[in-house]
């Protein structure tokens, strides 16, 4: 009974340890609702007025891996293994496009929601963490997508492809870290959505996406796989298609880079954060 | 009691930077150094406010525009942050500061209270629970499962106002939000947040409405130029923000085209109530009474022009005004000084000290002079009354 009396009396002094984590907890559940609520709100909004509803993330990435297997597989005789070029080009733009077109959707949402952050507080980095998620949920509609090609073609596949999941946490680490990055940078300096498009074109042609990075000079190997999508993008692809990775050490270079990416582009985030309401 | 909201020695600076770059082409621009770089002006927005808000308190703030008063609402929503002191909050906040924000077009009025209360910390769980009693406070039932963007611009300020007040806040801030809406939903708003002051809420109301400050709110703060200028009893606050309010008009109106200074030429020198018995400045509720005002028209021409009556309680509450403008009753002002009169064959007014301001308008119904408590009177009878007025009634069983 002693004990009770205790709890009474400490409510008047500082929280405690475990109230502040009971607190915290609370207050991340809610945010992590907010997040879900504003990822379904984006998606929706999408999707909403076309006709046949998820359509859109369907077909992006189809026209695209049609246009781009023709160029390079038809016109350019790209050498992609054993497998046939359309599937391993397909493979390359799904988890590619996971990661570009998050990056595009998050640069602009804080500024485009300025009448929103205006008025009401919450921590703004809901918002572009909304926009990742919103894009993991396009992902997985195109994931489906390239799981009937695969189905088509007959490609053999590997157990080893469940792995793509914590891969994937990996991806969505760094992604969300760019992410912060231009989100807050783009409340200054408005003109970085265009940056941002070109930086991802350049950054999609020296990934291995429509290419394989292997068979090359151990030189231009090496550049392509230091980059962190690039190490990512392999190790996923191996994963489905080979069984193993098969370069190791560019994924683990790829986990450093994912964590900089993120603990670097949240401290960005945070610092920029108070002089959002000032420069709007 | 622990305070509910403490902001102490709050300031908020903003650097006037005209070349602050806004584009990386500016940014790289600007790399290039330059001996010559303009220091950034600044302003101090708000400087050095503190108040207290103790639960269940209200607080109204006053100011002209471009005083500070939003800046010191965003501070206190912590959109923005203070560039010193501090601000200290317990309890869930609600802003009513721009109905709707964050309401998406396309969404119906119901995904968006869902929306709407998880960007203001509450779970969909929770929500739900009272959606029932949002959506009919908001009076939009038949248009609930209807996109926002199909509402008229009432409807999105009352889906918004009942979203914000069926969050159960501990502290409501509320700006000049209820100028929309019709007068009976406004009315249902005033009631709703002191029926929310009752329950253990605090408020504060930022406003123009001074009637509203000095009547309903128990504290008032006067900002001008980012400072306190005054604070206290709203009553006091208010007066001596009307005061300098005056002040000010007065000193714009000596512009050129109005003749000399309007405010010495033209005055209200007596304002006199007389009832039945004869003694002065106080009558029996029903009595016929004549109000007397004794004008005094300093310039040499007689003008045209109007005078306008009105009572008021002590506390502020107007209760009626007389208006020769509005009935048409033009009068000559001849030099000199003059009495205008004004019959009333029954004044039904309950028992208390009553204000009588005068306003005196030119042909035009421009101002020429406000004389606030020019006069007072008393109402007095044997019996107890209550309320403001009495009606004349009677009693039937059938």
């Amino acid at each position: 009974m002693a004990s009770s009396q205790d709890a009474v009396a400490l409510e008047t002094t500082p929280e405690t340890t475990a109230s502040r984590i009971v607190r915290r907890a609370k207050s991340l559940a809610l945010w992590l609702e907010l997040i879900r609520n504003l990822a379904v709100r984006d998606i929706e909004v999408r999707y909403k007025h076309s006709l046949l509803g998820l359509y859109w993330a369907i077909m992006n990435p189809l026209i695209t891996a049609g246009i781009f297997s023709f160029v390079f597989g038809v016109i350019f005789h790209a050498s992609s293994g054993s497998i046939p070029y359309v599937v391993f080009l397909l493979t390359g733009l799904t988890f590619w496009n996971l990661f570009a077109n998050a990056i595009i959707s998050a640069t602009g949402c804080i500024t485009g929601n300025a009448s929103m952050l205006a008025k009401i507080y919450f921590p703004r980095v809901v918002l572009p963490t909304a926009s990742v998620f919103a894009r993991f949920i396009d992902f997985l509609f195109s994931a489906l997508v390239l799981i009937v090609f695969i189905l088509l073609y007959h490609v053999p596949v590997y157990w080893t492809a469940l792995w793509i999941v914590p891969l994937l946490g990996l991806q969505v680490a760094f992604t969300l870290g760019m992410a912060y990055l231009f989100a807050s940078l783009n409340v200054l300096y408005r003109d970085m959505t265009q940056l941002v498009g070109l930086v991802l074109m350049v950054w999609m042609y020296v990934s291995p996406v429509m290419y394989a990075a292997t068979n090359r000079n151990s030189t231009l190997q090496g550049a392509l796989l230091m980059n962190p999508m690039g190490g990512i993008l392999q190790a996923e692809r191996d994963l489905i298609f080979v069984g193993h990775v098969t370069q190791a050490p560019f994924l683990w270079s790829a986990a450093a880079w994912a964590a900089l990416a993120f603990v670097g582009g949240l401290a960005v985030f945070k610092r920029l954060e108070p002089l959002f309401a000032e420069v709007m | 009691m622990a305070a509910h909201a403490l902001a102490e020695n709050v300031s908020k600076q903003f650097k006037l930077r005209r070349d602050r770059a806004d584009s990386v082409g500016h940014l790289l621009l600007q790399m290039i150094p330059r001996r010559t770089r303009p220091k950034p002006e600044s302003f101090w927005a708000v400087k050095d406010v503190s108040f207290e808000i103790k639960q269940g308190r209200s607080l109204g703030i006053v100011g002209n525009n471009g005083s500070g008063k939003s800046t010191l609402l965003k501070l206190l929503t912590r959109t923005m942050q203070p560039t010193e002191g501090y601000i200290e909050m317990s309890g869930r906040m609600s802003a009513l500061i721009e109905l709707g924000a964050g309401f998406h077009p396309d969404f119906t009025g119901r995904e968006n209270i869902v929306l709407n209360a998880s960007i203001l910390g509450i779970r969909r769980r929770e929500i739900e629970r009272s959606m029932d009693e949002i959506i009919d406070f908001a009076e939009i039932r038949p248009f609930i499962d209807v996109p926002v963007k199909y509402y008229s611009s009432g409807m999105h300020a009352r889906l918004g106002f009942s979203v914000a007040v069926h969050v159960q806040p501990q502290l409501l801030i509320v700006d000049e939000v209820l100028a929309v809406g019709d007068e009976a939903f406004q009315q249902k708003c005033m009631d709703r947040i002191f029926a929310m002051k009752r329950s253990g809420a605090s408020i504060i109301l930022v406003s123009h409405d001074l009637g509203s400050i000095e009547r309903l709110m128990d504290d008032a703060l006067w900002i001008h130029g980012g400072v306190v200028r005054g604070r206290g009893i709203p009553r006091d606050v208010v007066h001596s923000y009307r005061g300098f309010l005056e002040e000010t008009t007065a000193r714009d109106s000596a512009a050129p085209d109005v003749k000399e200074t309007s405010q010495t030429s033209f005055r209200v020198e007596e304002v006199t109530v007389q009832g039945l018995n004869r003694h002065e400045q106080s009558i029996a509720p029903g009595d016929p009474a004549c109000i007397r005002v004794r004008l005094k028209n300093a310039t040499t021409q007689a003008i045209h022009g109007y005078v306008a009556v009105s009572i008021r309680r002590p506390d502020g509450l107007e209760v009626v005004e007389i208006s020769g403008l509005r009935d048409q009753q033009i009068i000559t002002l001849t030099p000199g000084s003059m009495d205008v009169e004004i019959w009333a064959s029954e004044f039904h007014l309950a028992n208390g000290q009553y204000e009588i301001d005068v306003t005196i308008f030119d042909d035009q119904g421009r101002r020429l002079t406000n004389a606030q408590s020019a006069g007072t009177f008393r109402v007095q009878s044997q019996e107890r009354t209550s309320g403001v007025i009495l009606i004349p009634h009677e009693w039937r069983r059938n």
